[in-house]
């Protein structure tokens, strides 16, 4: 892997990360349709989840090519159009499945840890 | 600084990073490229409409909030650094190769087109122009030599040529041109490198 990392600091988030910020993508979409910029800078504050703005849009390509959101595009008052995400069914349903999977595999990791550090 | 240079600063570091992301996501197909490469810099403009848009201080921080032409370009897909290793080698085998060895040009093209680091434009007009300025070069430099050698002083309508024949200045300006097409674009190819690699 180029992302090695000594101590593989870097390498770990990258990899959660990789398979999280989608769902969190989704996620925010339930919310209603946004456009690129909206999200990035959604997720950009709150720290972490992606590694800086521009990477959501490679996220939102692939998204937007296994079917899990449908883009439109729309005038805006200021600036030419832009391009909206909005959740397909798709989305819903791997949503859905991530939450119920998250929960237990959060609680797992939550409880390995916090036993290694108990010890 | 006047306000008209300044938003030329701006626009120009703009223009460095797309060319930057552009080169990092070679190897993305094209379709996927263009979508990310136009998602961003609108992303980039929307966000230079928040603020005074010619101020490069704060385009610089708009810049690296997007981030690392290479990270974004990880995240795509791009194919991993190892394949540009050999990158520093090319523009120089296609400078010196085909005066040296045949052989080190043929090296240098293959680094040349294995390499995600070039668009394909790059590629192409190092493969094709680059060759034909060196021999544009050569026949600029035996016309010249002939041109010299056959009409010393004065030129008269007695003064004949063998082999490549051309009046004295036309020769010359082969022989610039020639060298012009024949470094300029190993050149590109080395400057393009150089601004990928400072970013990562």
């Amino acid at each position: 892997m180029h992302c090695m990392e000594p101590g593989g600091d870097i390498n770990w988030l990258a990899q959660v990360r990789r398979g999280v910020a989608e769902q969190c993508v989704l996620a925010l979409l339930t919310r209603g349709e946004r456009y690129g910029f909206e999200l990035a800078r959604e997720l950009g504050e709150r720290g972490q989840i992606i590694a800086s703005e521009g990477t959501l849009y490679p996220l939102l390509a692939r998204l937007r090519r296994n079917g899990l959101v449908e883009t439109s595009w729309r005038e805006s008052n200021a600036g030419p159009p832009r391009r909206y995400y909005r959740l397909t069914r798709d989305g819903e349903l791997a949503l859905a499945s991530f939450k119920k999977q998250w929960r237990v595999f959060r609680d797992a990791v939550d409880e390995i840890v916090n036993e290694g550090s108990q010890a | 600084m006047t306000s008209r240079q300044s938003t030329r600063e701006t626009d120009k570091l703009v223009r460095r990073y797309m060319a930057q992301l552009d080169a990092a996501l070679q190897g993305v197909d094209a379709s996927r490229k263009d979508e990310i490469l136009a998602e961003v810099h609108g992303h980039i403009e929307q966000g230079r409409a928040e603020l005074d848009p010619d101020d490069a201080v704060s385009v610089r921080t708009l810049l690296s909030r997007v981030g690392d032409p290479a990270v974004i370009a990880a995240e795509a897909g791009a194919p991993p650094p190892e394949s540009r290793r050999w990158d520093a080698w090319a523009p120089w085998l296609i400078i010196f190769g085909p005066v040296a060895s045949g052989l080190g040009w043929v090296a240098g093209v293959l680094i040349l087109w294995t390499s995600p680091t070039w668009n394909r434009r790059d590629k192409l007009i190092a493969t094709f122009v680059s060759p034909a300025g060196l021999v544009a070069l050569f026949f600029g430099l035996v016309a010249t030599l002939n041109a010299a050698a056959a009409c010393p002083g004065h030129a008269s309508a007695s003064c004949t040529t063998r082999g490549v024949t051309l009046p004295l200045g036309v020769a010359i300006l082969l022989v610039v041109a020639g060298l012009a097409a024949h470094l300029l674009p190993p050149i590109h190819l080395m400057r393009t490198r150089q601004q990928r690699s400072a970013f990562a």
